[in-house]
């Protein structure tokens, strides 16, 4: 397993300045290199803290992060080169890159804080490989961002986070900022570096279409909880967690023929807030399926029907096995 | 209703808007052609640039002048032509018979005064007589689902969430019963869930009014669930119009058929082949080629689409702008 991630939380200080809360509450999973895990939910899931965890931009309140069978700690030497194996793409490439930097310096900045080229020239040669990897010529080097459409700019960010040779890649909404013509060129540069670079991706994103194109496996996160986790094509077409079947049923497919009389099925509420999470299990007062046990105990997440799912309603319906951690 | 049949309530015409400065004029809009009938629910379709939002703020007189301008065109709601309307009569029509909800309903609240005070100010405004104002936003806040309107009413917009203050916007463009709602991009901030109880609510809105909607979008899954007419736009022009199942099924242009294919597959199957795309990306206004504005990224250009803009002319179930002919096949 190239990262194993058992009973992680993240501890939050409510906006008041009062009481604590888990933006992420036990989560446990597994993955093996070259594997992709599709992580999907709304705001407040708590999926782009568990971003931020395994690129080591939070450290855990408790749990452990492990990559390739090291546990991740705050005190070791070697952790910067631990960390490093572990790289995040964010949503908003502008953002993300320097706008004072030609992207060349950008990716030469990274090589030099990592010590990883010998010389200017070793460095040179390094930023117009990367920059080929990732579909650029090596002439965009001497570019700012601004002189770069947003699909360029994020090649760049790809190339940056590809730069220190990562195992692993944190893919947070890598295509939703793009214009809709330039996002299948992007998905499809992360497929071919996948198998190039035997890389393994968690890749988090709203877009159901992609993460059922991309994922192994999916992990459906609500209120800081993963509620259900398993093969892709068993999450998404046959769900058993009530909120991954309303999640499935709420993003609209671009299918006229399937979506006729979708248009008036709605479910009811908004996601709490996660400082103030409902007793019991945490989805209840949205719950068509809420029973009286659902009010006052957590579900566990637990292995039925071949995948794993956090409901007492989904669990009664087969016999569970005990087995909290989503790997195979 | 579907609006077959139904008599044309907005027209526009052959509409140019341009981003002018000092020195240059840059068209944004390019000759937009684009009817909507009583009744009908139509997707306006298009990326950055495309034009579509710039085409919809010059139907409410809201273009964010300077820079933008109309340079040319006509644009008629039941015959009238906006364009010459002095203000006066233009914010009579606005909220009476045009209304406009956007993407980010937190830029069109104002974060000091009490939800309940600025929908029946907006009422007053529009002639509602103060005794009856507050009375009437409780009822409006209800029928767009926002809980317990007198609490609610008395709550600043800071203390709303995204979903809430877009109920609240709905609440305000739909008060005066407005033959005509324009729809930008409302539900992109929002989470899926939260994004389909607002397009069932303007659908429920909709039912019991007669009421017609434009709703503008980049997101085809949207237009998949809401329209019964689709407008694809692309650097400021319309490239095909078509009803929802043409578009999808059978689409005429080398633009909507690549969008189409780009996006993955939700079969049980899938394959590791990469998704199907369109090279290169959306031109900036400033840089449009000559000739067809697609032709740079699109894989069955030829001689002429490089040298001359193809018109908008009839196919089956709509229009689309191509010198390929119907279906696609060479002229």
């Amino acid at each position: 397993m190239i990262v194993r991630v058992s009973e992680l939380v993240k501890l939050f200080r409510a906006r008041d300045g009062g009481h604590e809360f888990a933006a992420v509450d036990n989560v446990s999973f597994e993955l093996a290199a070259g594997e992709t895990l599709g992580i999907v939910g709304e705001s407040g899931c708590g999926k782009s803290t568990l971003a931020r965890l395994l690129v080591g931009l939070l450290a855990p309140s408790s749990g452990v992060i492990e990559i390739d069978g090291r546990p991740l700690e705050a005190q070791q030497r070697d952790r910067r080169a631990l960390a490093r194996r572990v790289q995040m793409v964010f949503q908003d490439p502008a953002a993300a890159l320097n706008p004072r930097l030609r992207v060349g310096d950008t990716l030469r900045e990274v090589l030099s804080v990592h010590r990883l080229a010998a010389g200017g020239s070793e460095a040179e040669r390094r930023v117009g490989e990367l920059l080929e990897m990732v579909g650029l010529a090596a002439s965009h080097g001497s570019r700012y961002p601004h002189e770069l459409s947003g699909g360029q700019k994020q090649r760049v960010g790809i190339a940056r986070a590809l730069a220190v040779e990562p195992g692993v890649l944190v893919l947070d909404e890598p295509v939703s900022a793009l214009d809709v013509s330039v996002r299948a060129q992007v998905m499809n540069l992360l497929a071919e570096l996948r198998e190039r670079l035997n890389l393994t991706y968690v890749f988090i994103s709203h877009d159901l279409g992609m993460v059922r194109k991309i994922s192994d496996r999916v992990a459906v996160m609500y209120l800081g909880r993963i509620v259900e986790a398993g093969d892709w094509l068993d999450v998404l077409d046959a769900p058993r967690h009530p909120y991954t079947r309303i999640l499935a049923d709420a993003v609209p497919t671009p299918d006229p023929a399937a979506e006729a009389g979708k248009l008036l099925r709605v479910a009811a509420g908004e996601v709490p807030n996660p400082a103030a999470p409902p007793p019991g299990c945490v989805f209840h007062p949205r719950c068509p399926l809420v029973e009286p046990i659902c009010r006052t105990a957590e579900p566990r997440l637990l292995v039925t029907g071949g995948r794993s799912v956090a409901c007492h309603v989904a669990q009664r319906a087969e016999q569970p096995v005990d087995a909290p951690v989503p790997g195979r | 209703m579907n609006g077959a049949g139904q008599p044309i309530l907005l027209e526009i015409d052959a509409l140019h808007v341009a981003a002018e400065s000092r020195h240059r004029a840059t068209p944004i809009v390019r000759g937009v052609t684009v009817s909507v009938r009583e009744g009908e629910t139509v997707c306006i379709v298009g990326e950055t640039g495309s034009g579509k939002s710039m085409t919809m703020l010059a139907v409410m007189g809201l273009l964010p002048s300077p820079p933008m301008r109309v340079t040319s065109g006509a644009i008629r709601l039941r015959g009238r032509d906006l364009l010459q309307l002095g203000e006066r009569e233009l914010r009579s029509i606005r909220g009476r018979e045009v209304a406009m909800i956007y993407q980010d309903p937190m830029s069109s609240l104002n974060p000091l005064l009490r939800v309940g005070e600025q929908v029946a100010e907006a009422l007053e405004a529009h002639g509602v007589p103060r005794g009856e104002a507050y009375e009437r936003t409780l009822e409006l806040l209800g029928r767009v689902g926002i809980a317990d309107p007198p609490r609610s009413a008395k709550s600043f917009p800071h203390e709303f969430s995204g979903g809430m203050r877009q109920r609240v916007m709905i609440g305000m463009a739909l008060a005066l019963s407005p033959r005509l709602l324009i729809a930008d991009e409302p539900t992109t901030a929002l989470d899926a869930t939260i994004q389909q109880q607002i397009m069932a609510l303007v659908r429920r809105m909709q039912d019991e009014s007669g009421m017609t909607v434009v709703w503008i979008t980049h997101d085809l899954g949207v237009v998949a669930r809401l329209a019964q007419r689709v407008v694809v736009m692309y650097a400021g022009q319309v490239v095909e119009v078509g009803s929802v199942r043409r578009i999808f099924e059978a689409p005429e242009h080398p633009y909507t058929k690549g969008l189409l294919a780009s996006l993955p597959r939700t079969t049980a199957e899938r394959t590791r082949a990469p998704l199907a795309q369109i090279p290169g990306s959306p031109p900036e206004p400033a840089s449009i080629s000559a000739g067809c504005a697609f032709a740079p990224r699109c894989a069955h250009a030829f001689a002429r689409c490089l040298e001359e803009a193809p018109p908008l002319e009839p196919r089956a179930d709509g229009a689309a702008a191509c010198w390929l002919g119907p279906g696609g096949t060479a002229p």
